[in-house]
């Protein structure tokens, strides 16, 4: 029986403005697990990969990530589980100034001290290691090359670079090919899936292109208006419940854009 | 829609806000005329004696003394560099209290109402009040300089804090980075060009107003002007005012050379 | 895991360094030069505040009526100095922009004319004036005048110079003659940097004329330096209390109107 290492016991998410994004979510993920959570614009997938390392606090429920509850922690010791959880975005979020070598060490920050942090003072170790996992994602020649200089597939592989340079022992994703070509979409998620299997770190990838999601992850959740309606295994994945997943009422066809038209039953 | 009707070429509501700017511009203009009820001065006496002072000041320009004169714009200009240094350095950390995006709102609100009065008071007067409390000389000009610079720099910064991305702040924070780290690592590159555009911008401005502080018994090159006036050494006067002419030039064209492009549509 | 060191990034350190030490030492040097002393600073700082707190504060109230006349003439002096100053502006810098400049020794001589009466602050231009014109609100306002002309014609004619060519050529094409270019294409494109510079520069005027009566330009200035030299601070106070508020009131003005044309 493998080890829960993330629970998620019904967590609500109300922002200020009253949208409800997430209203009682419940799951947990073992060590191992490369899943998928599909979902619509809008479905709550942001607002719930962030509650796990509480860039968002949730308005009520519970996170528990390796035994402890994160709400519950102080500022300087969610830093301490922040940096076991590594992130990649959608847009990449690099510091567009600075080098891609730069970019990948600032994984490192949450193992260093504020003085160390602000001068740049990485150890000769942290270096070279951080070469080296460029060298996996194939970018060890473009180490110095500046952030806003490469294309959005080689700043998504920065991206993972940089979260791997935090030795993390879980991964979040929030529709890390999003903004990607389909071509470079596969290149990505190859490399996603390829080295969490290698460092063996458990992870949610947000997705809304719901084929890749069938061909990588052990085990799909999918969400609709801030709850799970489907848990299960990648081939218990029925056309039905993709339906169900992407198909809106009348009223919200007409506020958000709809990603998947051959899901939609005809 | 009728074709004899005229077809605007401007949407009709910001046709409307343009009439409304105008005709508030030009009745603004108008009662200021009006109400300011000046006297015509500009007779033929008048204009001519004008004529004849700039002649003595710049036709039959006076070098002689030199040599107090460039001690004096030495004066000025090390007054303003030093303010405007010292002013950027400290503006600098408080902006990251003043910015909204990566400070509390109450914080950043309060330092924000509290730089706008500082910088409502024009820097003249703040050096005018410097002077009556510690007398004559180029100190109490650094520190009026100062007031009302460091404020500006607060403001300034803190917009260009408040247009960093939230993505990299995000980012940062959820590897486990400190605030401290996050603004070192992820606010302070994008902001750094901005930031140095701002400080030579101030630069400019506070050159302009050291050389002015003087008339307030400030020292630097101000004081020189002011005394030859008021002694009616017009030829003196002149070459002063050549001096500060050319400082204020030189370091124009030299920020220009340097190709420092500066924000557009300040408001400070 | 190699043994040398690995840099991150091309540039030399070296060149940061340098900067923060030539910064430092012409902090040292200009500190010197102006009698700055870093202990007295620390002093006076707290030292100024006691004062402001205990003899500028309360502001006098009862000042207001005297004061008034010339706080309003301030405003004025700001608001006739803008305008004036921007219809100036546009003409000058229609004449000095290289896009649009209809004669290259023209060009020349306004662009120098701009800087001279950019490069000299307005006070200056005050005492100049002064001798030949006599003190009052009509030397303050030419020398607003002079100042704004200045600032505004840089702005303009980078406003200029900035918009996209392309409209231009467009009516170019279309067989439009010198006069015609300007009014389609090369103003409508402008409008809105026109006015956010010109309210910018009646920010500045503002404050400019505020002071201006030190030296012999009329407006509130003149209230304000002699009621500080003859100790009647209270006074004073509520002479600055009331331009800070004209002040904050023109600027959130500017930034309303700002908002709105961009």
């Amino acid at each position: 029986m493998m080890r829960s290492i993330l629970s998620v016991k019904d967590v609500k998410k109300t922002y200020r403005n009253g949208t409800h994004a997430l209203r009682g979510v419940s799951f947990d993920i073992h060590e191992g697990e490369f899943v998928a959570i599909i979902g619509s614009s809008g479905s709550g997938k942001s607002t719930l990969l962030r509650c796990i390392n509480q860039l968002v606090k949730q308005t009520q429920g519970s996170v528990i990530f390796k035994g402890t509850a994160v709400e519950k922690l102080k500022n300087s010791e969610m830093k301490k589980i922040r940096r076991e959880i590594g992130m990649i975005f959608q847009h990449y979020n690099l510091i567009d100034r600075l080098t891609v070598i730069q970019n990948v060490l600032h994984g490192r920050l949450g193992y260093m001290n504020d003085f160390q942090g602000i001068f740049d003072l990485y150890s000769n170790e942290d270096r070279w290691n951080a070469y080296h996992i460029l060298e996996r994602v194939g970018l060890e020649n473009e180490i110095y090359k500046r952030a806003d200089q490469l294309s959005g597939g080689q700043k998504q592989r920065v991206g993972i670079a940089r979260a791997l340079a935090q030795n993390p022992s879980f991964m979040l994703a929030d529709e890390p090919i999003a903004s990607l070509d389909p071509v470079t979409s596969s290149v990505i998620m190859e490399y996603l899936y390829r080295i969490c299997r290698e460092d063996k770190i458990s992870a949610i990838v947000s997705l809304h292109q719901v084929d890749f999601a069938l061909k990588y992850a052990t085990r799909i959740i999918g969400i609709k208006q801030g709850l799970i309606i489907f848990d299960g295994k990648p081939k218990e994945l029925t056309d039905s419940v993709i339906d169900q997943i992407y198909v809106k009422g009348k009223d919200e066809l007409a506020k958000t854009e709809l990603i998947m038209p051959e899901a939609i039953a005809i | 829609m009728n074709t004899k009707d005229k077809l605007s070429l401007v949407p009709e509501k910001q046709k409307a806000l343009y009439i409304i700017c105008l005709f508030g511009t030009l009745t603004a203009y108008a009662i200021s005329l009006y109400m300011l009820n000046l006297e015509f001065r500009g007779t033929w006496e008048n204009i001519l004696k004008e004529l004849s002072i700039l002649n003595r000041m710049f036709i039959r320009i006076d070098f002689s003394e030199w040599k107090d004169v460039l001690a004096a714009a030495l004066e000025s200009i090390s007054v303003a560099a030093l303010a405007t240094i010292i002013s950027a350095f400290f503006a600098f950390f408080v902006s990251f209290a003043a910015a909204s995006n990566v400070s509390s709102k109450w914080i950043a609100n309060i330092c924000k109402v509290m730089t706008a009065v500082i910088r409502a008071v024009p820097t003249l007067v703040w050096a005018l009040i410097f002077v009556a409390y510690l007398g004559l000389g180029p100190f109490p000009g650094v520190l009026g300089l100062f007031f009302h610079s460091f404020a500006y720099f607060v403001k300034a910064f803190s917009q260009s804090i408040e247009e960093v991305k939230e993505g990299n702040i995000e980012a940062l924070k959820a590897t486990g980075a400190s605030w401290v780290q996050t603004m070192a690592r992820g606010v302070y590159p994008p902001i750094a060009t901005a930031v140095i555009s701002w400080i030579a911008l101030r630069f400019e401005i506070n050159l302009r107003m050291s050389s002015i502080l003087g008339f307030v018994g400030a020292g630097g090159i101000g004081m020189e002007l002011s005394d030859a006036m008021r002694l009616f050494r017009f030829e003196k006067a002149g070459f002063v005012v050549l001096i500060i002419f050319l400082m204020c030039f030189g370091v124009e064209m030299l920020f220009q050379r340097l190709k420092l492009n500066v924000d557009k549509g300040v408001g400070a | 895991m190699q043994s040398e060191y690995l840099p991150l990034k091309k540039e030399k350190r070296l060149i940061t360094w340098m900067g923060v030490a030539a910064v430092t030492f012409t902090a040292l040097v200009t500190g010197c030069i102006s009698e700055f002393n870093v202990l007295e600073a620390f002093r006076v700082i707290p030292g100024v505040l006691n004062f402001i707190f205990t003899d500028f504060l309360p502001p006098a109230v009862k000042s207001v009526p005297e004061l008034w006349p010339s706080l309003l003439d301030t405003i004025y002096m700001a608001i006739i100095s803008t305008i004036t100053g921007a219809v100036i502006s546009l003409i000058f810098a229609l004449l000095c922009a290289d896009t649009t400049a209809p004669h290259p020794l023209l060009k020349v001589t306004v662009r120098a004319l701009a800087s001279v009466f950019r490069n000299i602050p307005e006070l200056a231009w005050t005492i100049i004036l002064v001798p030949a014109f006599g003190i009052g609100k009509t030397v303050g306002l030419m020398a607003l005048l002079i100042g704004s002309v200045g600032s505004m014609t840089r702005f303009f004619t980078e406003s200029i110079e900035e918009i996209n060519q392309s409209g231009i050529e467009a009516v170019r094409a279309v067989g439009g003659s010198y006069w015609l270019v300007l009014k389609s294409g090369v103003i409508p494109q402008c409008i809105p940097a026109l006015v956010a510079w010109t309210l910018y520069n009646l920010e500045l005027n503002v404050r400019s004329s505020t002071v201006i009566g030190m030296v012999g330009g009329g407006g509130i200035g003149f209230y304000i330096l002699f009621t500080i030299k003859l100790f009647r601070y209270d006074h004073a106070a509520m002479a600055i209390l009331a331009i800070a508020v004209v002040v904050i009131l023109i600027e959130l003005l500017s930034k309303n109107i700002r908002e709105r044309i961009i």
